[in-house]
């Protein structure tokens, strides 16, 4: 796995959020590109991420890559995330262990493999050739998942520890996927924290959710709820400082209200650590 | 147990319509009313691809015929690239297919061509230069039609119930859509007698004024239009040209 310098803490770069970042006084310790917004565009887009690039240190997030997909890799998308790397000065990349298309459709949503032996093979083969293609650290997103298949071979933790050290690549831990996960299936979310390889923990999501009849969706558009930030606690306990990114995607708030957020989440960690890490500079 | 390829086959048919949520979950051993989640959220991404490049042309379509739409749209055109956006681009063809007295009309399907129009300038790769001569702007689409467009979105855009919907004219009219080279924003223009010689003049690489003795077009008209040309963003001026890059 390679490593990775701690960035802080950081939000998504999203368009309606474009010219209060930019202006903000409020702190950024580093801004998330979504991948799959950016990829190919020209214009006011591309000026963007230049920018982004000149003000914070940048990261990419996607959600096509499809690692667990039937169909080959797109090695041609692969090339445009590393030019788009290359023009964003990202630091890494990272996308989610599931698939999102298959059989030449896309989906556009994150769709869970069965937590199997043979799904940890598939995931595994393909991270080693993004990894060769890209040549910037990469790392896999633990996703919120609505459906568990009955012949799951692995838990939660099990799978994900399987893939990432099959591949020796990094995890990007949702900590609020983790807890998203716990209320729609049971268990124990400190238990699965506590499972997980926490030495390859290269960023953390931290991000809201909604409540919809019997089921909790992974919405990315609520503030974070207190039980979410005491999860990110015990995480920051037991892997250090890790650059911490707060997703919100729906119903965006103004600016100032997503890095309010981003100060709460800053202040649990400059509790658990005692004293705030300097960020890596720009 | 399934294998991890029927897995994905029978996930496939449910999110692509061609087994029910039901028989799907029994196939696969999941809960049918998470399983139902999915199926929705797979729709909802396709639908609000729509929804952000048609806001217009949809808002034109009576609701039932919006979801009537919406959901002959998903079966015909399965998104083929990671691009959601790019999932939309079938759109206004489709509804060219469609079109006819009742809605979705012909105006639909070109209201329609030029929202998608404006979407791809907007996002077009083309590193707009700085030229050393005035140059046309290289993300210029001209759209032909027989409806009024530009104006019935310029009405649309400015809020309220939809515009009325126009007359077809007695003879084609031609819209200008191209990304400002400064702004960056997606515009749109009616062309004009103006515009046209301004961009005959730039795609050729033309003397404005000898063009405009030849037409018998007075000079200074044939400035102005010229002028106007860089004004709007139809064309690039160099970089010492006060009326752009400012």
């Amino acid at each position: 796995m390679r490593p990775v310098p701690y960035l802080g803490h950081g939000v998504g770069l999203r368009r309606p959020h474009w010219e209060a970042l930019f202006a903000t006084p409020q702190r950024v310790d580093f801004v998330e590109l979504l991948v799959d917004n950016a990829l190919g565009r020209g214009g006011r887009t591309r000026g963007v991420v230049e920018r982004a690039r000149d003000t914070w240190p940048t990261v990419l997030h996607g959600v096509a890559l499809s690692i667990g997909g039937p169909d080959p890799l797109d090695l041609d998308y692969l090339d445009r995330v590393a030019e788009l790397a290359h023009a964003a000065g990202a630091r890494w990349y990272t996308d989610h262990l599931c698939w999102s298309s298959g059989f030449g459709v896309e989906y556009h949503d994150l769709i869970p493999l069965p937590a199997t032996r043979e799904a940890v093979e598939r995931v595994v083969e393909r991270v080693r050739t993004v990894q060769a293609r890209l040549h910037l650290p990469f790392g896999l997103e633990n996703p919120s998942v609505y459906v568990r298949y009955a012949d799951d071979e692995l838990s939660e933790a099990e799978f994900l520890r399987a893939v990432l050290e099959g591949a020796d690549c990094g995890l990007l831990l949702d900590v609020n996927n983790v807890y998203v996960n716990s209320l729609n299936h049971g268990g124990d979310p400190r238990e699965v924290i506590a499972a997980l390889p926490l030495d390859r923990v290269m960023q953390i999501h931290l991000a809201g959710h909604e409540r919809v009849g019997d089921v909790v969706i992974d919405t990315h558009g609520a503030p974070m709820v207190d039980p979410v930030l005491d999860l990110y606690a015990y995480t920051l306990a037991r892997t250090g400082p890790v650059s911490t990114l707060i997703e919100w995607d729906n119903d965006l708030p103004p600016a100032e209200v997503l890095l309010a957020e981003s100060d709460r989440a800053r202040a649990v960690a400059a509790a658990v650590l005692g004293e705030r890490p300097v960020p890596c500079p720009a | 147990m399934p294998r991890l390829a029927e897995v994905q086959s029978v996930m496939h048919q449910v999110l692509r319509d061609a087994v029910p949520v039901a028989e799907g979950a029994a196939r696969l051993g999941v809960d049918p009313a998470r399983l139902a989640i999915y199926h929705r959220f797979v729709h909802r991404h396709v639908q609000h691809a729509l929804e952000a490049n048609f806001p217009a042309t949809l808002a034109a379509l009576p609701p039932e015929t919006r979801a009537a739409l919406h959901a002959a749209y998903f079966a015909a055109h399965p998104p083929g690239t990671w691009s959601l956006d790019a999932a939309a681009a079938a759109f206004p063809a489709f509804l060219d297919a469609r079109a006819g007295a009742e809605p979705p009309t012909p105006l639909h399907a070109a209201l329609a061509h030029l929202e998608w129009a404006l979407s791809e300038v907007y996002h077009d790769p083309a590193v707009l230069p700085v030229p050393e001569t005035l140059t046309l702007n290289p993300t210029l689409t001209v759209l032909e039609s027989v409806y009024p467009v530009a104006a019935y979105l310029v009405a649309a855009q400015a809020g309220g119930p939809p515009p009325q919907v126009p007359a077809a004219l007695p003879a084609p009219t031609l819209t200008l859509v191209f990304r400002h080279p400064v702004r960056e924003t997606a515009c749109f223009f009616a062309a004009t007698d103006a515009l046209l010689f301004a961009l005959k003049v730039a795609h050729d690489a033309l003397d404005p004024l000898q063009v405009a003795a030849e037409l018998g077009v007075d000079p200074n008209a044939a400035l102005e239009a010229m002028r106007a040309g860089v004004a709007c963003g139809l064309l690039l001026a160099p970089a010492a040209t006060p009326t752009q890059r400012t």
